[in-house]
């Protein structure tokens, strides 16, 4: 297997769209940090931290779409070109070849999602401070948020070495990043219920009725379980902030889930299909 | 008689439909052995079974001693060398970068890169990105890559598909060099007959997914001679009026009442002779059959 790291290593050095997202997601960063700086002439509270939790995807599943690209392009490629089809055919071995893909993947996903913190540990600790937050909350909602990039990595490099199709996988990355996304905030809603104004109600009085979420308690706990599992719902969660360390590993926890799916039942169904 | 690979009834099934029918084939050490068969006649789906690209639905094969389901069938692998339907070159790279992928994914040596740009005359490219190669220099940096691992098996699909004529001839004497010089086997799928029976020192005949003859260069020279088959009332003394009457020495009896006459063959003389010899002459047919002719005979078909 260390051949074939060597070969995608070869390559993910010389991808320019690796480069690419990297400035992209740097840049994104640098917005971020100068942003929060405008607000905080409105809120002084606002810190590096704050920069910190839009890095997870800005609640818009930023880095669920940048990796969809990433590992579309980067393995699709091989695909068009036939490097994939030379390696199965000189004994480069499904699984092993499935594993390195994952990993090298997995390092130009994490070096993508560390290019805006570090932008932000440099700059963003300068020109705003973390506010009273402890290095160890930091250091867990990075860890956080880089497993979760992991997880997308994993999601997509299965899906791109099943598909074995640049733009099926591109559009399956990307359109299934946004439709779940939709369905987290729509789930995310339902779960916090509807508050309803009365129309007859006094001026100056509370006119609000608050309706809790109708369904179930073990739906609601199915739903949130679900919203934790799934790496956009991670990435919404984490923007939002506020959650505690044990909240954290638990979150580290389930994007293991799905890096060991994609690593064992990912390569063993690659070592079913059929290649052209 | 060693044999680097054999298939033993290797059947691949699309959709209850078998695109490979029980093919049996033998590859020997040494020989470049020419896969023919019309467009979707099952070469190239034979071929991709046996790379590992397609799994079986049925049968087995054998690579170099190794079963296609024992643990050593990957380290076998790594003995052949293969171009399935098009050469895999990356666009963006230069023939030089393209070979150093190709040795960082097989673990090989890359000093033997110049010396393989040079044995397939692709040492002058320099920068050149590989999407600005001719057809013909992509074919033969996908024959480079090919050749990184120093295969001892060469499996090429059509390598001449879409080459000028020039291209062609560069192709072929390339394989032959490998073949004499470095004695690789080289397994060569292709439908341009004309172009095989230049290489080829073996045969296989393959029709809707059956593979229907195995043949050596040699017995197919012979099938496709020019020769003149005669039905007698008797050949008992057929061999003394050749000789003897006709001059004729290249002729093959073939049973009590058949034979054939190799070469040049005047027919009013045969007829003559064989009355002269008491010896009836009932039937006279000619043969002139090409490689094309052969082939089209053997699956089926008009010309």
């Amino acid at each position: 297997m260390g051949k074939l790291l060597r070969a995608d290593l070869f390559r993910a050095r010389r991808f320019k769209v690796f480069y690419l997202l990297l400035a992209v997601n740097a840049m994104v960063g640098l917005f971020s940090v100068f942003n929060q700086l405008t607000w905080r002439s409105i809120e002084p509270s606002v810190s590096a931290y704050e920069v910190l939790l839009d890095g997870f995807g800005g609640g818009i599943a930023f880095l669920g779409i940048l990796n969809a690209v990433l590992v579309s392009i980067f393995i699709g490629h091989e695909y068009a070109c036939g490097a994939m089809r030379n390696k199965v055919m000189t004994g480069g071995g499904r699984s092993k070849i499935y594993l390195s893909k994952l990993a090298v993947s997995s390092a130009m996903c994490a070096a993508v999602y560390l290019a805006f913190h570090v932008v932000n540990l440099v700059l963003g600790s300068a020109l705003l401070g973390w506010g009273g937050h402890a290095f160890s909350e930091i250091a867990l909602a990075l860890l956080a948020g880089l497993c979760m990039s992991l997880a997308y990595c994993a999601v997509f490099t299965g899906i791109a070495m099943l598909s074995k199709n640049t733009v099926i996988s591109l559009l399956i990355g990307i359109l299934g990043t946004l439709i779940v996304l939709f369905a987290v905030m729509y789930l995310m809603s339902a779960l916090e219920g509807t508050y309803i104004i009365a129309d007859t109600a006094e001026e100056g009085a509370d006119a609000g009725i608050w309706i809790p979420c109708p369904w179930p308690a073990w739906v609601q706990s199915f739903v949130r379980g679900l919203l934790r599992l799934l790496p956009t719902g991670q990435s919404v969660l984490l923007t939002m902030g506020g959650i505690s360390a044990a909240g954290m590993g638990g979150y580290i926890g389930l994007s293991c889930i799905w890096i060991v799916l994609s690593a064992v039942g990912g390569s063993l169904l690659y070592r079913k299909i059929d290649m052209k | 008689m060693e044999y680097v690979l054999t298939t033993q009834n290797l059947t691949k099934i699309y959709r209850h439909a078998a695109a490979v029918d029980r093919v049996s084939m033998h590859v020997r050490r040494g020989d470049i052995y020419g896969f023919v068969g019309r467009n979707g006649a099952g070469k190239t789906t034979v071929m991709r079974l046996i790379c590992g690209l397609a799994g079986k639905s049925g049968g087995s094969y054998t690579l170099f001693g190794k079963r296609d389901d024992a643990r050593g069938i990957d380290a076998a692998r790594r003995r052949v060398g293969a171009i399935i339907e098009a050469p895999s070159v990356f666009p963006e790279y230069t023939a030089r970068e393209n070979l150093q992928v190709q040795c960082a994914a097989l673990g090989a040596e890359e000093g033997n890169i110049t010396a393989l740009l040079e044995y397939v005359g692709l040492a002058e490219t320099g920068r050149k990105k590989a999407r600005n190669f001719s057809l013909g220099m992509r074919q033969r940096l996908g024959i480079a890559a090919a050749l990184v691992g120093s295969p001892d098996l060469l499996i090429l699909d059509e390598p001449t598909n879409g080459l000028d004529p020039q291209g062609i001839v560069e192709v072929r004497e390339l394989l032959l060099r490998l073949n004499r010089e470095k004695g690789i086997t080289v397994l060569i799928s292709s439908h341009i007959l004309g172009e095989l029976s230049k290489l080829a020192t073996a045969y296989g005949f393959i029709e809707k997914g059956a593979l229907v003859k195995e043949i050596s260069a040699r017995e197919l020279e012979d099938a496709c001679r020019k020769s003149v088959h005669i039905t007698v009332s008797e050949t008992e003394k057929l061999p003394y009026i050749f000789e003897r009457s006709l001059g004729l020495t290249e002729f093959k009896i073939l049973s009590a009442a058949e034979a054939d006459i190799y070469g040049d063959v005047k027919i009013g003389q045969l007829a003559l002779a064989l009355h002269a010899g008491g010896i009836e002459l009932l039937r006279v047919q000619e043969k002139d059959e090409d490689l094309e002719g052969y082939f089209i005979n053997l699956v089926g078909g008009e010309r």
